[in-house]
């Protein structure tokens, strides 16, 4: 849809124009040049003095063809460690959902600002995974451990 | 006397004779589009031009009265052809194509240029979406239909002067999350999208998922998921019913007890281990096999037909449908057959109806008929003859405004946009046109054109393209930096991506029915979107491109908020049943407005 | 054909339908026989809706004799030049038969003259008669005879871009079901002068209320001679109406002849105001140009709207369901209203 295409653009454009420091986003490449602006790659980097600071998160944005009537679907990799994180490394946050907080005018800075966020404070009443979920509640100290770990192989991420 | 008297009496000898020259488009020739050339060739059109992609089936023909029993099967754009010659009276040249109006290839720019008006008579968002997008590029004007039972509406479309089609925001279906379907359903729909879409396709439809691409099934339930920690125990489940599906070649008799075993008792036994899920209520009960499988066996033994379209079953009868439909399709797939559902395949239908019912029954769901399971599960749209009449008729009604004035402008003010909506005190209600919606972004953000390259698209080079766009349209001189998005979204060049410019048209797959999006940078330029189509030399047309009126933060519009105000869909697209009430108190308040009392009459207060 | 039930042929030929209106409606159709009196456009049109709806006989009765102008909208005639001049309905008979072959279509080219006058019991064998493009002193000669026989009476007729439906049903009693409205409705209650709710049975789980209608007619011949407009419609309403209303009445009082004569039509058209209490102003000299013009013309886009409603109020009617046409529609092509007044 025309909307669809308009939007995307504009979305480039914005992020161009002003994106927060340390983080990256762009569409990635199809097999003839050009650039696929229904999947993006972006990287999270996590917030200071945060068990997350180390590292640089990567996230996969598919925008859907009804987009921006309905949110783009924003995922971790697959096994990533998070309480609201699905084993498949799909984020559970409330903006990206169409029948909870999505609306069309939320751009892709709000987003990644929305997940960095979400990184260093979990929402505990919608787990999405066991393991973090569990040890997020219930043992701190492996909760913390596993975090720093994962930061680090994350540290200096970037694409390509 | 002549046969064209009365035509020549109401429309006058000039408007008629525009009519007997002019070339127009018939979208679709099912439901609408039947009646719809019938009215057309008796208003005397000269050359009518009929497109659909289907063929006839039974259920058709209690409305599409220009088929017969002997043409199921037949293509409908042919067959309605031959049908209405024998009421050609005033020898219309009438031109069939049977092929989808999407296809380039087919139906190429050049082919669209020759029509002075299109009617669409069509069942579905995509077709409509892109017939109203190709009148935008030529200029056509186009003349929306859509019925859905007793309600139905046209609306004229005068490109870039009345709403299009896209200028409201139109309901898509609506889908179910995963673990409603999988874990906790609690309505009818529920239990049959687990049936038709999960448990009939992971078992006997080879074309959507196999054990080999497990993987890519994993992947798919896992991007619906949103609300789910018991993923894991799908998984499960689905690598259970994948492992079950091997034991198929093994026959019915192993193989159904088998099934029914899993889906009907331990799935649900697990699922109810997880207590999460049940805080709520809703706990499902597990079929009592060991208690209805002797019952079954008998029951087979005596081979009763238990098939009865609208009685409500019992948990017993629909285990026998299952039984028998399963055996059939069981066979079916051992022979290497390809099974897919389909609502008018009665053993695919009976299997996903007794399934549904079962898993109804288990969740102390209501239980349905089959004559109400194939409505759910075959997207089943009531449609009458009737209907469809009254707006094939409003159809041809409301396009005369165009031939009398052969001018958008003066059409626009005598047309409607008319609804069928049945009341005590009438039967229709009209609405003059409205101008296009600033914000819609297929008729007025952006411009639309067809730009013209030889066949041998890969002479032409990206920066080629790029100086030519940018001295046609004086972006250059404006000092506007330009992107260009082809087809629905692939970005070939913008400030930020130059690694293009070398690239013949050719390698980056742009050729000929491919649509380039123009659009800058900065300002308030419309966007411009040109169709590409084969002509001598690479040429652009000359289109002066408006500044947009400033807005501020213009997204804000919700298009989902304005979904959910009262739409609802038809067989044939939408209509805003609330909105109507609000248009025709509008046109009352217009009328108002010179009078002195607003009193509304008893009956309208009163409308049922 | 007696079984209380559909047979499976038939829920698969019928299934769209079905699906609207229910087994219920379609076993009432199946048992329903009609007299249709004039196969003109709008008759061929509304056989057509209803044969394909599947009601269980249609009698055609009409003595008329093929004209050229005919071919202006009656798809049911044969393609064929030297049938001019020749019976209507044995020459389009088999086009109507094989629309479905599940309903018994006859045909009567006696005049209704001779019907009504000789045999008036003829009528007794149908449970409904509809008559279209006939003049004022037979329909009054119609309806008396349905009053007495009981039968209820559909009158229909086309002028160009411009139709009515007249009803006489005498006395009809129908349930339906509504959302329910932000009141509740109330039994007792009057939709217009002659459509009372009598019954209202709420359902507060489905959000539903099934409500009674009671649906009193009153004979053709005071339709005519109304003095209800002014009591239904407003000021600015009155104001609004359609000039097509009394100029249609106009038409009532005339021959069908070919040429119509302005000064004739519009003082008929007068009258008709005055008898029906409107201002004589809402007869413009465009509405009566364009009735002088298209007055007793066939335009198939109309006869296909008309016919429509008239087969799918026919069909409501039958099926008990829903509250049918009290007592006059008007289809006005020029402002694409169709509005329904109670006279």
């Amino acid at each position: 849809m025309s909307l669809t295409k308009i939007r995307l653009q504009e979305e480039r454009k914005l992020w161009r124009k002003d994106h927060p420091f340390g983080f990256f986003a762009k569409p990635v490449k199809t097999a003839d040049g050009s650039l696929d602006l229904t999947t993006w790659k972006a990287g999270i980097p996590g917030r200071d003095n945060t068990l997350w600071a180390e590292g640089t998160y990567p996230v996969t944005i598919t925008f859907p063809d009804e987009y921006p009537s309905k949110p783009p679907k924003v995922k971790f990799p697959a096994g990533f460690y998070h309480p609201n994180v699905y084993p498949s490394g799909t984020i559970c946050l409330s903006i990206l959902n169409e029948e909870q907080d999505w609306r069309p005018a939320i751009t892709l800075k709000q987003i990644v600002l929305g997940i960095q966020e979400l990184l260093g404070n979990p929402n505990p009443d919608s787990p999405a995974q066991e393991p973090a979920w569990r040890a997020f509640a219930k043992d701190k100290v492996t909760y913390e451990k596993k975090i720093k770990e994962q930061a680090k192989r994350y540290v200096n991420y970037s694409f390509n | 006397m002549s046969k064209d008297l009365y035509l020549k009496k109401i429309l006058g000898e000039e408007r008629f004779s525009l009519i007997r020259g002019s070339t127009v488009l018939m979208v679709g020739a099912g439901g609408i589009g039947c009646e719809l050339l019938k009215d057309l060739m008796l208003t005397g059109y000269g050359e009518i031009h009929i497109v659909d992609l289907d063929t006839i089936t039974l259920s058709n023909l209690n409305r599409q009265f220009l088929f017969r029993q002997k043409d199921i099967d037949k293509s409908k754009a042919l067959t309605v052809v031959k049908s209405v010659s024998k009421f050609n009276y005033f020898d219309s040249k009438l031109v069939p194509h049977h092929g989808n109006i999407m296809d380039t290839s087919m139906f190429p720019m050049s082919w669209w240029s020759q029509f002075d008006y299109i009617y669409n008579a069509l069942d579905n968002l995509e077709a409509r979406r892109y017939v109203n997008r190709m009148a935008l590029y030529l200029k056509i004007p186009l003349m929306e239909s859509g019925t859905t039972g007793y309600e139905g509406q046209v609306q004229p479309i005068y490109p870039y002067r009345s709403e299009c089609f896209e200028c409201q925001a139109k309901v898509t279906p609506t889908t179910y999350p995963v673990c409603t379907i999988r874990s906790t359903p609690s309505k009818p729909v529920h239990s049959i999208t687990w049936a038709k879409e999960f448990l009939f396709q992971q078992l006997y439809d080879d074309s959507t998922s196999s054990a080999t691409d497990a993987e890519e099934s994993r992947k798919q339930l896992e991007k619906e998921t949103d609300d789910s920690a018991e993923i894991e125990h799908m998984l499960r489940e689905t690598n259970e019913l994948n492992d079950l599906k091997s034991h198929i070649a093994g026959g019915a008799d192993v193989f159904l007890p088998e099934l029914v075993e899993k889906i009907f008792v331990r799935d649900i036994e697990r699922l109810l281990e997880i207590e999460s899920l049940w805080k709520h209520g809703g706990r499902p009960v597990p079929l009592d096999w060991s208690q209805l499988k002797p019952q079954l066996d008998s029951l087979l033994l005596t081979s009763t037909d238990l098939v009865d379209e609208t009685k409500v079953q019992t948990p017993l009868e629909n285990l026998y449908v299952l039984w028998k439909s399963g055996e059939k399709l069981v066979k079916r797939v051992v022979s290497g057959e390809p099974v897919v559902f389909d609502k008018d395949d009665e053993d695919t239908l009976d299997f996903v109806v007794a399934a549904s019912n079962l898993r109804s029954h288990i969740f102390g769901i209501e239980v349905k008929s089959k004559f109400d399971i194939k409505q759910i599960a075959g997207n089943i749209i009531p449609a009458i003859a009737t209907t469809n009449a009254i707006i094939s008729g409003l159809s041809v009604m409301e396009s005369l405004e165009y031939y009398k004035a052969k001018d958008s402008q003066a059409a626009f003010s005598n047309s409607s946009t008319v609804f069928v909506s049945i009341k005590p005190n009438k039967y229709l209600m009209g609405a003059g046109l409205v101008e296009q919606n600033s914000s819609c972004a297929s008729c007025f953000k952006v411009a639309r054109g067809v730009m013209e390259l030889p066949e041998t698209s890969g002479d032409l080079k990206l920066g080629e393209l790029l100086e030519g766009l940018r001295q046609t349209y004086d972006y250059e001189d404006d000092h506007y930096e330009i992107s260009i998005i082809s087809g629905d979204s692939r970005l070939i060049y913008d400030i930020d991506f130059e690694d293009n410019i070398p690239c013949g048209l050719d390698e980056l797959g742009i050729g000929i029915g491919s649509t380039l999006l123009i659009q800058v940078d900065e300002g308030d330029l419309q966007g411009l979107e040109l169709y590409i189509s084969k002509g001598k030399e690479f040429k652009l047309p000359q289109i002066q491109l408006r500044e947009l009126p400033k807005t501020i933060s213009e997204p804000e519009k919700s298009e989902a908020e304005v979904e959910k105000d009262g739409e609802v869909v038809f067989d044939d697209g939408v209509i805003e049943i609330e909105e109507i009430e609000e248009i025709e108190e509008i046109e009352d308040i217009r009328e108002t407005a010179t009078k002195l009392s607003s009193q509304e009459p008893p009956t309208k207060k009163q409308r049922l | 054909m007696t079984s209380e039930e559909l047979s499976r042929d038939e829920i698969a030929l019928y299934d769209r339908q079905i699906r609207l209106w229910g087994i219920a409606t379609q076993l009432r159709l199946r048992s329903a026989r009609l007299l249709l009196i004039n196969l003109g456009s709008v008759g061929m049109e509304a056989v057509k809706n209803l044969v394909l709806g599947g009601v269980n006989s249609i009698e055609l009765m009409d003595n008329s004799t093929i004209k050229s102008e005919d071919y202006g909208a009656q798809f049911f005639l044969p393609k064929d030049d030297s049938k001019i001049g020749e019976l209507k309905l044995p020459n389009v008979v088999d086009s109507i038969k094989e629309l479905n072959d599940r309903v018994e279509i006859n045909i009567n080219t006696k005049s209704f003259d001779t019907v009504i006058q000789g045999d008036p019991s003829y009528f007794k064998k149908f449970d409904l008669i509809i008559a279209t493009e006939i003049q004022k002193p037979d329909t009054f000669k119609l309806n008396e005879l349905t009053r007495e026989l009981n039968l209820p009476l559909y009158i229909a007729g086309t002028h160009g871009m411009f139709g009515y439906i007249i009803t006489d049903l005498i006395d009809n009693i129908n349930e339906t079901e509504k959302d329910m409205g932000n009141q509740p409705r109330k039994a007792n209650t009057k939709l217009n002068l002659n459509k009372t709710i009598i019954k209202v049975e709420s359902n507060e789980s489905t959000n539903k209320e099934l409500i009674t209608i009671h649906d009193s007619y009153r004979p053709i011949k005071e339709i005519f001679s109304s003095k209800l407009l002014p009591e239904q419609l407003n000021k600015r309403q009155l104001k609004r109406l359609s000039p097509s209303l009394p100029l249609i009445f106009a038409l009532f009082e005339l021959q069908r002849v070919s040429d119509i004569n302005a000064e004739t039509l519009k003082s008929h058209a007068l009258k008709a105001c005055e008898e029906l209490g409107v201002n004589p102003d809402i007869i413009t000299d465009e509405y009566l140009k364009l009735f002088v013009d298209q007055g007793f013309t066939e335009f198939a886009p109309t006869s296909a709207i008309l016919g429509g409603c008239l087969a799918q109020d026919i069909i409501q009617f039958l099926s008990k369901k829903e509250s049918p046409i009290n007592n006059v529609l008007i289809f006005d092509g020029l402002r694409s209203e169709m509005p329904i007044y109670t006279l």
